[in-house]
């Protein structure tokens, strides 16, 4: 058990890291990091889980992968959108972005 | 002929009807169409007349009303209540509507010559067939109804013709008076009526006459008093004779009729068809038979200083109807019948003659007349008869019928009303010879009117000659054949007990020359006085007059006239002035402005309601609110997307720290 605890306790901090950085970072890259890093905590504890748990299937695993799909699709969208609020608001600092405010 | 005596009021009505409506596209404006109609009544009359007396069995019906022939139609029915039109001929109204036709012939041939080329010419002929029409319909009538209606009509047709000549103020007001004064009466005799009928259950008088006397006879002095004043008002008795006087301003053919043959006439003719409900009431006789003596002395005294020829004849008119009205009071109505048909022709006639003085000199005063004898050769001879005939000169016919009610009323041992009749016979011989002097003889007080005047056409002079026929001689005609006018007119037993009783008394007590003899005192008297009054001025009557100032003006006083306009004033003015008071404070300040005012107060609250609670509260209110609230939660929506994720981060927290059970 020892293995799995090591491997989720590294999946909390990745967790927690992607977490902090998503709110903390004023820099829209920085928050998609952030993301990312919270995306892989949860990989990491699919792939730990599947192989600790139930070591005969690859349920997880293929979770994984897709999560990992899903991660590079949302890299793609979120830096075209960083991309784009560069252009128009030439900045990528999210206190100068309030645009939805009420 | 007697099946088709409906004829006779149904074809001046439809004459009348059709010179209303087609008259002007006939020759003469329709007016022979109502003479044509007249004439064919006449004739059928006369035949009828003629044809029971030769042939009395005709009267198939014995009722307790003397025989009579009747025909009556279903009109309608109310409830049980049938209403018919019918057909009643027996002697009195076999007679009635031989005076009638003859009369209204006689005016209508003359109207074509006196009214030639006046305003409205056609429409005078129909309402003159309209008002004969309405007459024939009440003396045929064989019911209440039927008789109410042709008296009521009457009335209508008196207002249309008194007030014929519209456009002078005093012709439309007398046409008021007329109607307005007869209506009064017609509300008693309208009432007497719904008694009547409430108290028999029956319309028909030969049904009410024969098999109801019992009933009747508890409330029959009420009803016969009720039926009295229509009477009143209709035959211009005391007290509401005031409209006859004013009835002059109509024009003078009309004078004829209503005072000859149609309107007065229905007031006597009514007490003679309800002659058995009085004959149940001697207290009704005797207040009947002093109104009329009333009447007859009255009128007579107010005709002695007249000037208008024609007021002259009004005020004879009403004293003659207090006679005929007198004869019915002491129980004796085919005296009062008898008088009622000799003057028709003789009052028609001296109307007619009136009419063709004026005719020719354009003026109704005699002070501006005298010796037109000379020039009206015809109406001086003609009106001469008819004078001879109303002042009861010996062998005329108003001898015969004067006497035979003067005879009445001393038999009943009225001596009192004796006394007035003979002394308003008197009255008559003097106020009519002198209205004869003044206008045929002497010298023309007025040469311009004089030299212009001519005598009429013919159509003017036949009627006068036509009238002076039985004006002279209906009298003698009934006396020398041994005819009293009783077989002609039979009435109720009770009332044909009256005559007869009355007939003994005269044989037992000789009274036949005291009445004879006080008739021919009272014309011979009159004859004198007048004659030496005017022929001879001695006394001059005008020294007279001005040596009795009072006399004088009490004798040209209207008295009641005066007396009306107050009780007008007091019933009508006071009270008009009482609800236009009424009107203005309760009606218009209280109703319709309260009204206002109320609705100006609802209005208000309404207002209150819709700014403050329907527009502050809910509609701005409501705005304010959601401001209020947007605003508030506004705060919430920064727009930092981060502050958004933490949100999230945290609330997944709590929901984790949730599902493993941290809080419980």
């Amino acid at each position: 058990m020892s293995g799995l605890f090591g491997y989720l306790l590294i999946g909390a901090i990745l967790l927690a890291l992607g977490i902090y950085g998503a709110l903390a970072r004023r820099n829209l890259l920085g928050v998609l990091i952030g993301i990312e890093l919270i995306f892989n905590a949860a990989n990491i504890n699919f792939v730990a889980l599947n192989r600790y748990l139930h070591p005969g299937q690859s349920l997880g695993q293929a979770a994984a992968i897709f999560v990992i799909a899903l991660a590079a699709a949302e890299a793609v969208v979120g830096l075209a959108l960083v991309l784009t609020i560069y252009r128009n608001f030439r900045t990528v600092l999210s206190e100068n972005l309030n645009l939805l405010k009420g | 002929m007697l099946e088709h005596a409906y004829l006779i009021p149904l074809l001046p009505l439809a004459a009348s009807l059709l010179i209303l409506f087609f008259g002007k596209r006939l020759p003469l404006e329709g007016a022979f169409l109502g003479i044509l109609a007249a004439g064919w009544g006449l004739i059928q009359s006369i035949a009828i007349l003629v044809s029971i007396y030769v042939h009395p069995e005709l009267l198939t019906n014995a009722g307790a009303s003397g025989p009579f022939f009747e025909m009556s139609w279903d009109w309608f029915s109310v409830g049980f209540t049938r209403l018919e039109v019918g057909v009643l001929i027996d002697g009195m109204s076999a007679m009635m509507l031989a005076v009638v036709t003859l009369v209204s012939l006689l005016v209508q041939i003359y109207s074509v010559g006196y009214q030639h080329g006046k305003e409205r010419f056609g429409r005078f002929f129909a309402y003159l067939s309209f008002f004969t029409a309405a007459m024939l319909i009440l003396v045929v009538s064989n019911n209440l109804f039927q008789f109410f209606m042709g008296w009521e009509l009457m009335g209508l047709c008196s207002y249309l013709l008194i007030g014929f000549e519209f456009e002078r103020p005093a012709a439309a007001y007398a046409g008021r008076k007329a109607f307005i004064t007869t209506r009064i009466g017609d509300l008693g005799f309208y009432l007497g009526l719904l008694l009547l009928f409430t108290t028999t259950g029956s319309l028909n008088f030969n049904i009410i006459g024969s098999e109801h006397l019992g009933t009747l006879a508890p409330v029959a002095t009420l009803i016969a008093l009720l039926l009295l004043c229509g009477t009143i008002g209709k035959s211009a008795q005391v007290p509401l004779h005031v409209w006859l006087p004013d009835a002059m301003e109509g024009p003078t053919p009309v004078s004829a009729l209503i005072h000859a043959a149609t309107m007065v006439a229905a007031g006597v003719f009514l007490l003679a068809r309800f002659h058995f409900v009085f004959a149940l009431s001697e207290m009704a006789l005797t207040v009947t038979a002093w109104v009329g003596g009333i009447t007859a002395l009255g009128a007579a005294l107010s005709a002695l200083t007249a000037t208008d020829i024609k007021k002259v004849l009004a005020y004879s008119t009403i004293s003659q109807l207090g006679f005929m009205v007198l004869g019915m009071g002491v129980g004796d109505p085919t005296a009062g019948l008898f008088h009622l048909t000799t003057h028709a022709y003789f009052k028609a006639l001296l109307f007619l003659g009136a009419g063709s003085v004026i005719h020719a000199v354009h003026t109704n005063e005699m002070p501006l007349m005298g010796g037109l004898a000379k020039k009206l050769v015809f109406t001086s001879i003609t009106m001469g008869v008819a004078w001879l005939a109303i002042i009861g000169f010996p062998f005329t016919s108003g001898f015969y019928s004067k006497e035979a009610i003067l005879g009445a009323v001393y038999n009943r041992h009225q001596y009192v009303l004796f006394g007035i009749a003979a002394f308003s016979a008197f009255l008559t011989t003097f106020y009519m010879t002198r209205m004869m002097i003044l206008t045929f003889y002497g010298t023309p007080r007025d040469a311009h009117r004089f030299g212009h005047a001519h005598e009429s056409g013919p159509s003017m002079t036949i009627p006068l000659m036509v009238l002076a026929v039985p004006s002279a001689f209906l009298g003698l005609l009934f006396h020398s054949h041994g005819l009293s006018f009783d077989k002609w007119v039979q009435l109720t037993g009770k009332a044909a007990e009256h005559t007869a009783h009355a007939a003994e008394a005269a044989a037992g007590h000789g009274g036949h020359y005291i009445v004879l003899g006080a008739s021919l005192a009272a014309v011979s008297l009159g004859l004198v006085l007048s004659i030496a009054m005017y022929v001879f001025k001695t006394p001059d009557p005008a020294r007279l007059a001005a040596a009795l100032p009072g006399v004088y003006r009490l004798l040209n006083d209207r008295f009641f006239d005066p007396f009306y306009v107050k009780i007008s004033e007091i019933f009508c003015f006071l009270p008009a002035r009482f609800l236009s008071a009424f009107d203005y404070i309760v009606i218009d300040q209280g109703a319709v402005d309260g009204v206002g005012r109320l609705g100006g107060m609802l209005s208000r609250v309404h207002r209150w309601w819709d700014d403050v609670v329907v527009d502050g509260v809910f509609v701005n209110g409501l705005g304010w609110a959601a401001q209020k609230l947007g605003a508030g939660v506004r705060a919430l929506q920064s727009g930092a997307a981060q502050a958004y994720l933490l949100a999230t981060a945290v609330g997944v927290f709590a929901l984790v720290l949730w599902a493993v059970g941290v809080f419980g």
